[in-house]
């Protein structure tokens, strides 16, 4: 698979987080990275990327309703 | 055209719903305990990389319970929950067991902080503007960027051309006056771009009182109010 931010095929290193790859450089930059940073949008917008490949294995939409209505 | 905002419409609540299982449902991988934390910190520092995979997922529950906090603060769920990964991912990156007790706590504080800069970086670029930010389009639909109505200020050119033939009347005039009345009035007012000077310094300068100095420019002003009155 590859890194869900660069695309690059660099699966032996780096991390594996809900089931979405993160190569070991965009990992390192994600450490450094500053919010003021010009490029913090395009690895705000990854993980956004991670958190909905990680929710489509989730129930579905009318579950999550009926959950919610019940808290 | 209202296909694409349905389309659009559709798309933002997917998201949004497929990131609210996660809170709604606790799906959540199941925190570690104290000791499992312990085990898995010295892994990392053994340097196994799955340690650090399982530190992280095993932490995404302190995200969102963090991310609750700043409900109404009118910023974008999705936006929140990344930033808040990426404030955990560098917890676990920067982690030091020597000066924090636990994981837990380090990361509440990083993920909560990287949330607060976010806020603050995003507060403060709302108070710039790109020169190539379209306000608008023209009469044939062309885009307008704030680059192409920017300009110089046209009455600071008026002004500035103004101050220059201003000055040069006020250069022939001076030329009715004594050389030594011209003189103190070039040294103190600074004309014709020389350094201003005080009344003592001029008086220094062409060796008289500072009184004669003050006389004199008293009497030349005069005279060349009486110049100006007089062609007006």
């Amino acid at each position: 698979m590859n890194c869900i931010f660069c695309g690059e095929k660099t699966v032996a290193d780096g991390l594996w987080v809900l089931g979405s790859h993160i190569c070991a450089l965009c990992e390192s930059k994600i450490v450094t990275i500053d919010a003021g940073d010009a490029n913090y949008d395009f690895y705000k917008s990854g993980l956004k990327k991670m958190w909905r490949c990680a929710g489509a294995c989730s129930p579905s939409a009318e579950t999550i309703l009926a959950s919610l209505a019940r808290r | 055209m209202p296909g694409f905002w349905t389309l659009a419409v559709a798309s933002l609540i997917n998201g949004i719903m497929l990131l609210l299982s996660y809170v709604a449902q606790n799906s959540f991988p199941k925190p570690l305990t104290e000791e499992e934390e312990q085990e898995y910190l010295e892994r990392l520092a053994k340097g196994d990389d799955n340690a650090r995979e399982v530190l992280i997922e095993r932490n995404l529950r302190l995200v969102a319970h963090i991310i609750k906090k700043f409900d109404g603060s009118g910023d974008d769920f999705d936006d929140l929950i990344s930033i808040g990964t990426i404030g955990l991912i560098k917890a676990v990156n920067t982690f030091n067991g020597n000066k924090s007790s636990r994981l837990a706590t380090y990361a509440s504080k990083c993920i909560e902080n990287e949330i607060l800069m976010y806020m603050r970086s995003k507060k403060k670029m709302r108070s710039e503007m790109s020169l190539y930010e379209p306000i608008g389009t023209d009469k044939e639909g062309n885009e307008i960027h704030f680059m192409d109505v920017l300009s110089t200020d046209a009455e600071t050119v008026a002004e500035k051309v103004a101050r220059i033939l201003d000055q040069e009347q006020l250069w022939r005039k001076l030329k009715n006056l004594t050389p030594q009345e011209r003189k103190v009035l070039v040294l103190r007012f600074g004309l014709r771009g020389k350094k201003r000077r005080t009344q003592k310094e001029i008086a220094k300068k062409l060796g008289i009182s500072r009184s004669y100095v003050s006389r004199i420019e008293k009497k030349a002003i005069d005279r060349l109010s009486e110049q100006f009155i007089a062609e007006a």
